[in-house]
């Protein structure tokens, strides 16, 4: 049975081990983050629609001994394939590239996006990640995000494919600069 | 005028150690200085807002960013500027190239030309034009402008300034 991005943030949260650096998409992707695991080592993006997975490739390449995790939508990916072709390209093997597909933009009332046709892990295969498979269940996220975290074999890309529905959650209450500040702090004090 | 190898080695010394744009013109000769460079990277992103994404993540990691493009990519840049780097106080140089100086270039280049500094400093980007000497103090102003307010700062490179 197929997961609200509610469970598969959930999901993705119980199978992390908990050092990792975490990107979120903007919109309800970073709310629904900030509302199930807050953390310093989460960066919620709250504008730039497109570019999670830029800023991860620029952490991830920097920092190539620490996992890096995105948080991505299909919305937000199609709004920059050119990214899925950098880091296939350089290749950090370091990144973790989550996508939950809803195929739609959810976040602005259900617009639909182009994901029902265009096969987004075949996409990020074709460009170069290591590996690229799809998920739709809770037990295959849980399975598929362990799996990622233990190989070498990256950058990997998971593609989620989730239903329509939302919770209430809360915007996050952090400031930005906040975000970003405590961000670093905790790579800084060896928390990371 | 400053050699691009001189301006280069500038560019090192006041600390940038990560690189990344989309090429013009008028900047080539430092964008293939940058990214035959053994010691730093230079990312040839697809957008110039990518550009930014890239170096946003490269600042969070630590580094000390730089973004070349031209002008005409400001354009794809201004959400990102407003709703990421100037957001999030994120410390970057953009070092933009101006075509359209003077209304003198191709068609496509005369509306943004008339338009670049305008647009950066009303959504709140320091902006310093490359003089033809002393660019040495045009850089160390701009890591001033970037260590002290924790903002994006942009140097506009005109035609001829680096050769």
């Amino acid at each position: 049975m197929k997961m609200k991005r509610y469970e598969a943030i959930e999901a993705i949260t119980e199978s992390l081990k908990g050092d990792e650096l975490v990107i979120s998409a903007n919109g309800l992707i970073s709310r629904e983050l900030f509302t199930i695991k807050d953390s310093p080592r989460n960066f919620y993006m709250l504008g730039s629609m497109g570019l999670a997975s830029s800023i991860a490739f620029g952490l991830a390449f920097s920092l190539p001994n620490k996992k890096v995790v995105v948080i991505d939508g299909d919305g937000n990916i199609l709004m920059n394939l050119g990214s899925l072709a950098i880091i296939g390209h350089f290749a950090p093997e370091n990144l973790i590239h989550i996508v939950l597909d809803n195929e739609m933009h959810a976040s602005t009332g259900g617009q639909p996006t182009v994901s029902n046709t265009v096969r987004l892990e075949k996409v990020a295969h074709a460009a170069g990640y290591r590996t690229a498979k799809k998920v739709s269940t809770s037990e295959d996220l849980h399975v598929a995000v362990k799996e990622v975290l233990n190989t070498t074999e990256g950058p990997s890309f998971v593609l989620v494919k989730i239903e329509k529905g939302e919770k209430e959650v809360p915007r996050v209450s952090h400031e930005p600069t906040h975000i970003k500040s405590r961000f670093k702090e905790a790579m800084g004090n060896g928390e990371i | 005028m400053v050699k691009t190898k001189d301006f280069c080695t500038m560019l090192k010394e006041q600390g940038f150690d990560f690189f990344t744009g989309v090429p013009c013109s008028i900047l080539k000769a430092v964008i293939n200085n940058l990214s035959e460079a053994p010691d730093v990277p230079y990312i040839p992103a697809t957008r110039e807002d990518e550009a930014i994404g890239i170096a946003t993540g490269a600042y969070l990691a630590g580094k000390k960013p730089a973004v070349l493009m031209q002008n005409s990519g400001l354009g794809n840049s201004i959400g990102t500027l407003a709703s990421l780097v100037l957001l999030y106080e994120i410390p970057l140089l953009l070092l933009i190239s101006w075509r359209g100086y003077q209304g003198k270039d191709a068609p496509e280049h005369l509306i943004m030309g008339k338009s670049t500094v305008k647009l950066l400093e009303d959504i709140g980007v320091p902006t310093q034009i490359l003089p033809k000497e002393k660019a040495e103090e045009t850089i160390s102003d701009a890591v001033k402008i970037m260590e002290e307010r924790s903002l994006p700062t942009a140097i506009i490179v005109r035609r001829g300034v680096i050769e």
